[in-house]
């Protein structure tokens, strides 16, 4: 009987081929790119900063997680009802502990800058999560060279979250776009389709000397996200012609 | 200085000129102005004398950082432990009165080992500045005037009719009759002169157990010299601090002008630190914001230091070659952390979560300040869905094709259309009425939505579905 390399796929079952988290990927692991570093992390449309900010915790989690060091979240103050505010139980269901976190409000990017510096500087955190403001006034690359070296000096990981228009040249070791994708139904109930786990399409836009890639991921809920699944593996699309995303 | 009196206006206070001419305080300005007719006389204004005192002894801060003022005219200064950084209390008492002089105050001064002995050397006996050496305050106070007790003048017109002139006549009858014949108050007083009885005066600032200060020869004008002087303070407190094995949760930098003026910088941490090195990065970020406005036009002749909410430090588990085991060095380091940033960004600023067992959502979770508490609670186990971000004030949205008992097909938020392509739901939150809130929210009905592109909101409803004729729906939270 001839032997395949292909899992079968499960008839009604949404998630074929589900390779775990930790497996290296042919081309690129994201994961292991993922797990250290100074990474910047934008969203794709208008929407996606919760799924980014959330990806970003998965990720910071999952750099700290054997040490069970503290994380810290820094944002910019005075945003926290255009924004959002950060909730405890959600942050739990996407299984961090709550009492891990410390979180830093900046009235100004200025002092976010000196926050994020602090808090990689003083090596008492797992991980940093950060979230400038839509408009970057002191963000440059001298700035971004400052986070990077403060944070290779801790062996901090940084995850810095900006707005989906930004660009330009900054010294952060990737910077990576999250958009979200429609999961994949569960079922129906009353005319409603059930919700799946939160899917994801990530894309490395630079990386030093690296293509641009793109992989499909699905937070797997029943376990942790540090087993969230790399669905597809897929070569980059041309540079010019990358589809713009539906705002 | 006049002030309305019996009879008419009278004279209040008088200078050396005045007195010379033999005017006396008590006397009917009419009078008086018939004895010198070149009398200039002023109105008394109470409060502002009262203020400018309060201003005068928080100036004294420079001497002691226990210093209170003491109405109509004395200021209260706490001495102890601080001779030493004079070379004695004599020295002390003239430094104090020196100050007074060049301010241009007729001072009178005195040391004692209780307020009341002081208060009455003060005032009462015959040299300007007395320092009445410790347990001799019985024999000082002997041939001061009954007045010099602190007792209401008509108990002292009492006391003079019976022919009891000096505390010491009084000192030599027994408690009981005097008690009998002029209340409470005098035994009391006098009991507290000699320091049989402990009394409790109301300071400017919070008792500091440990103090250093600095006093420049020519005013202070630049701000790099602010600096280096903190840091010299700081050296000196933390080294006293570290000697006792305390550590301090609050300092306060008290920064002198040559204007007689105060400036105070606290900074509060998170944990007592004896570090000079902690200290001093702190202080950095809360001069580094003083720094824009720093205005030393007039310069600062004098700057202190004082560590109050000292406590024994407790002392570092230490592995057997002598480092800071991990997890504590874990907890230092963020409580350094957030120092450092509090002091620049404000208390507000660092947060932790905070949680209540409540259903409500606006309850269940909340931010406390990082700075209170040094570990935070762990979050009840909760196996409903969450969203990662809440709107602190919930959003109306539009809801278009609206289901009976299910989410709305289309909604519009912050002007944009969502279609919703799967949702799940309801669950039910009912506010707690045992709360007895007077204005209590309807109950909501929450649902998870998915929009056409992915992304996942929280949507309520509020009230229960066919009760109300409006339905109004809000959008509460963000999944990512």
């Amino acid at each position: 009987m001839p032997t395949s390399l292909t899992l079968p796929s499960r008839p009604g079952c949404a998630r074929p081929n589900v390779i775990p988290w930790l497996q290296p990927a042919p081309a690129l692991d994201p994961a292991r790119r993922l797990a250290s570093g100074f990474h910047e992390l934008l969203g794709a449309a208008a929407g996606d900063e919760a799924l980014a900010l959330g990806f970003a915790f998965s990720l910071a989690a999952r750099a700290s997680g054997g040490t069970g060091k503290s994380l810290c979240f820094c944002g910019a103050g005075g945003e926290e009802q255009e924004r959002g505010q950060l909730y405890g139980h959600g942050l739990a269901a996407l299984g961090i502990a709550p009492d891990r976190m410390v979180m830093i409000a900046a009235p100004n990017e200025k002092d976010l800058l000196w926050t994020l510096e602090e808090a990689v500087a003083s090596g008492a955190f797992g991980a940093v999560v950060g979230s400038l403001a839509a408009k970057e006034r002191h963000y440059s690359f001298a700035a971004s060279r400052r986070l990077k070296l403060r944070a290779a000096a801790k062996q901090t990981p940084l995850f810095l979250l900006r707005h989906r228009s930004c660009g330009g040249a900054t010294a952060a070791h990737g910077r990576w776009r999250v958009s979200s994708l429609p999961s994949r139904s569960e079922g129906a109930h009353a005319g409603y389709n059930l919700l799946g786990p939160p899917r994801l399409r990530l894309s490395l836009e630079r990386m030093g000397g690296l293509p641009p890639q793109e992989w499909e991921m699905e937070l797997d809920v029943t376990r942790d996200f540090d087993m969230a699944a790399l669905l597809e593996n897929r070569p980059a699309r041309k540079a010019g012609k990358r589809r713009r995303p539906a705002a | 200085m006049i002030a309305k009196g019996k009879g008419g206006k009278r004279l209040l206070a008088l200078n050396a000129a005045a007195r010379e001419a033999g005017l006396r305080a008590g006397m009917l300005v009419t009078d008086a102005s018939a004895m010198l007719p070149s009398l200039a006389v002023a109105a008394h204004d109470s409060q502002a004398e009262w203020e400018e005192l309060t201003r005068l002894a928080a100036s004294c801060n420079r001497f002691s950082p226990w210093t209170a003022p003491d109405e109509p005219d004395g200021i209260w200064i706490e001495a102890t432990g601080l001779a030493h950084l004079y070379g004695g209390e004599e020295p002390l008492l003239y430094a104090v009165l020196g100050y007074l002089h060049n301010l241009g105050f007729a001072a009178r001064g005195a040391i004692a080992g209780t307020a009341g002995a002081a208060w009455g050397m003060a005032r009462y006996s015959k040299a300007v500045a007395t320092s009445v050496p410790p347990e001799e305050e019985a024999r000082a106070i002997t041939p001061l005037p009954v007045k010099a007790l602190r007792i209401d003048p008509d108990s002292a017109a009492l006391l003079n009719r019976l022919g009891l002139k000096t505390i010491g006549q009084i000192l030599d009858i027994p408690r009981a009759s005097l008690r009998a014949r002029l209340g409470k108050a005098i035994t009391c007083r006098l009991d507290q002169a000699l320091g049989k009885q402990g009394e409790a005066l109301s300071p400017l600032m919070p008792e500091p157990v440990y103090a250093a200060r600095i006093e420049f020869a020519d005013p202070l004008t630049v701000f790099e010299g602010l600096e280096q002087t903190v840091r010299i303070l700081i050296g000196s407190v933390a080294e006293k601090l570290k000697a006792d094995g305390k550590g301090a949760r609050r300092f306060s930098l008290m920064l002198f002008d040559t204007q007689n003026g105060s400036t105070k910088l606290s900074v509060r941490m998170a944990k007592a630190s004896c570090e000079a090195k902690h200290i001093a990065r702190v202080f950095k970020e809360r001069l580094s914001a003083l720094e824009g406005r720093f205005d030393a036009s007039l310069g600062f002749d004098a700057a202190a230091l004082y560590a109050m909410r000292a406590e024994p430090l407790q002392n570092q588990q230490t592995d057997m070659l002598g480092s800071a085991s991990d997890d504590g060095g874990d907890g230092e380091r963020i409580a350094q952390f957030l120092d450092r940033v509090t002091a620049r960004l404000g208390e507000k600023a660092a947060t932790r979560f905070a949680f209540e067992e409540s259903h409500w959502p606006e309850r269940a979770s909340s931010h406390a300040p990082a700075t209170a508490s040094a570990q935070a609670a762990a979050a009840p186990a909760l196996s409903l869905p969450r969203p990662l971000m809440v709107l602190p004030r919930p959003e109306p949205i539009a809801v278009i094709a609206v289901v009976p008992d299910y989410p709305p097909r289309k909604f519009v938020w912050r002007r944009c259309h969502h279609t919703i392509a799967r949702a799940e739901g309801p669950e039910r939150i009912s506010p707690e009425w045992w709360r007895g809130e007077e204005k209590a929210p309807p109950a909501r009905d929450y649902y998870v939505v998915e929009d056409e592109a992915g992304r996942r909101f929280w949507l309520y409803r509020e009230g229960v579905y066919g009760k109300s004729e409006h339905q109004r729906w809000f959008m509460h939270g963000l999944f990512p």
